[in-house]
């Protein structure tokens, strides 16, 4: 997953001190890369319960016939946790940024790297 | 031999009324919801009546209140005192204008408390309404209870189902605030889902109690509008909810 981690460390450097944690996670909530720089956001539980996020996004989109989910960003008054279905949507990834970071660049950079980390997944 | 039988079938004026119109001497027993009053008659009138401590017309115009309940009454019982002068047809019209007085003022204090909540149902739906005109590509939007239930919505479209967004958007928004509370992340502002066809906004209000949802067309809507005013509505819609 060497790539995968290399592709996140390049995101990283983009958000510099904003960045928090990203992870490239599967549908049953186990990341396969990526990680938090800060010691009080866990990556691994926030993998485990986003999947569960993005499961009922899903289920909840499809209810309702909105069609798929792209991605789905919560703020809360510390972060930003946005979370964005990759491929086939049998992973999906997710980052968490600080309040400080600029929320349409990192939509944008969300958007932008998911295909690469698609790619970069072994199929 | 005594006569008993439930408030009910006969109503206590006729109870009243045809006791005296008889001239009987007797006492009426009347028992309603744990409590126990006596009527006393004689010479065709009401001489003395007790409820607990009461005694006296105050009791009679208390009974007139009593729809339901059980009575019995038996003849030929002097009365112990005599604490009513007042001739019977008098008393019964007083106490009966008395109830429909305390029944009318009961009635226009549900009416005012109606009042309130529908005037607090048109503010929200008003701000609302102009909210939706705000906003780009804006298909619904509704203030909703963490029960799932919207206390206003507005739809541009009287085929959306709000009231299927609302439940579904409500058991979503728990679970990402469950996430965001279990991760240490925060306490939770709003939550942008984002699909194909459409923009779902989530944002809380004062007191986490409630939050405003915004549904918008994905094709036209501008998601720094959407955030930007749905902010502002927030806290003009959190003052509008009684508290």
């Amino acid at each position: 997953m060497a790539k995968l981690d290399d592709i996140i460390q390049e995101l990283r450097n983009e958000l510099g001190s904003d960045f928090v944690a990203a992870s490239v996670v599967g549908m049953d909530g186990l990341a396969i890369a990526g990680g938090s720089v800060d010691p009080e956001f866990d990556a691994t539980a926030a993998s485990a319960r986003f999947a569960l996020v993005m499961k009922l996004a899903a289920k909840v989109s499809g209810k309702l016939q909105l069609g798929q989910v792209d991605d789905n960003l919560v703020t809360t008054d510390r972060v930003f946790i946005l979370t964005r279905f990759l491929g086939d949507g049998s992973y999906y990834w997710e980052m968490a940024v600080t309040k400080d970071a600029t929320l349409g660049m990192v939509r944008m950079l969300m958007n932008e790297y998911a295909d690469r980390l698609w790619n970069a997944i072994p199929h | 031999m005594p006569l008993a039988g439930s408030l009910h079938d006969i109503a206590l004026t006729d109870l009243i009324q045809i006791t005296c119109q008889e001239n009987r001497q007797a006492r009426l027993v009347v028992q309603h919801e744990g409590k126990e009053a006596e009527i006393f008659f004689d010479g065709g009138n009401i001489v003395h009546a007790r409820l607990d401590d009461l005694e006296g017309e105050e009791v009679i115009h208390q009974l007139l209140g009593w729809a339901e309940g059980e009575f019995h009454l038996e003849s030929d019982v002097a009365p112990p005192t005599r604490t009513i002068e007042t001739p019977w047809s008098a008393l019964l019209m007083q106490g009966l204008q008395r109830y429909d007085e305390l029944q009318w003022e009961a009635s226009q204090l549900t009416t005012e408390e109606d009042n309130d909540m529908a005037s607090t149902q048109a503010s929200l739906q008003n701000l609302l309404t102009e909210l939706g005109q705000e906003i780009q590509g804006f298909i619904a939007a509704a203030v909703v209870g963490m029960d799932g239930f919207g206390i206003a919505n507005h739809a541009v479209d009287a085929k959306v189902q709000v009231e299927s967004i609302n439940a579904q958007m409500t058991m979503f928004t728990k679970l990402v605030q469950t996430s965001t509370t279990k991760l240490k992340a925060g306490n939770i502002e709003d939550n942008l889902l984002t699909t194909e066809q459409a923009i779902i906004l989530v944002r809380f209000l004062e007191d986490d109690n409630y939050y405003l949802s915004i549904v918008a067309d994905r094709s036209k809507a501008n998601i720094g509008n959407l955030r930007l005013y749905s902010r502002l509505y927030a806290e003009q819609l959190s003052k509008a909810i009684p508290h």
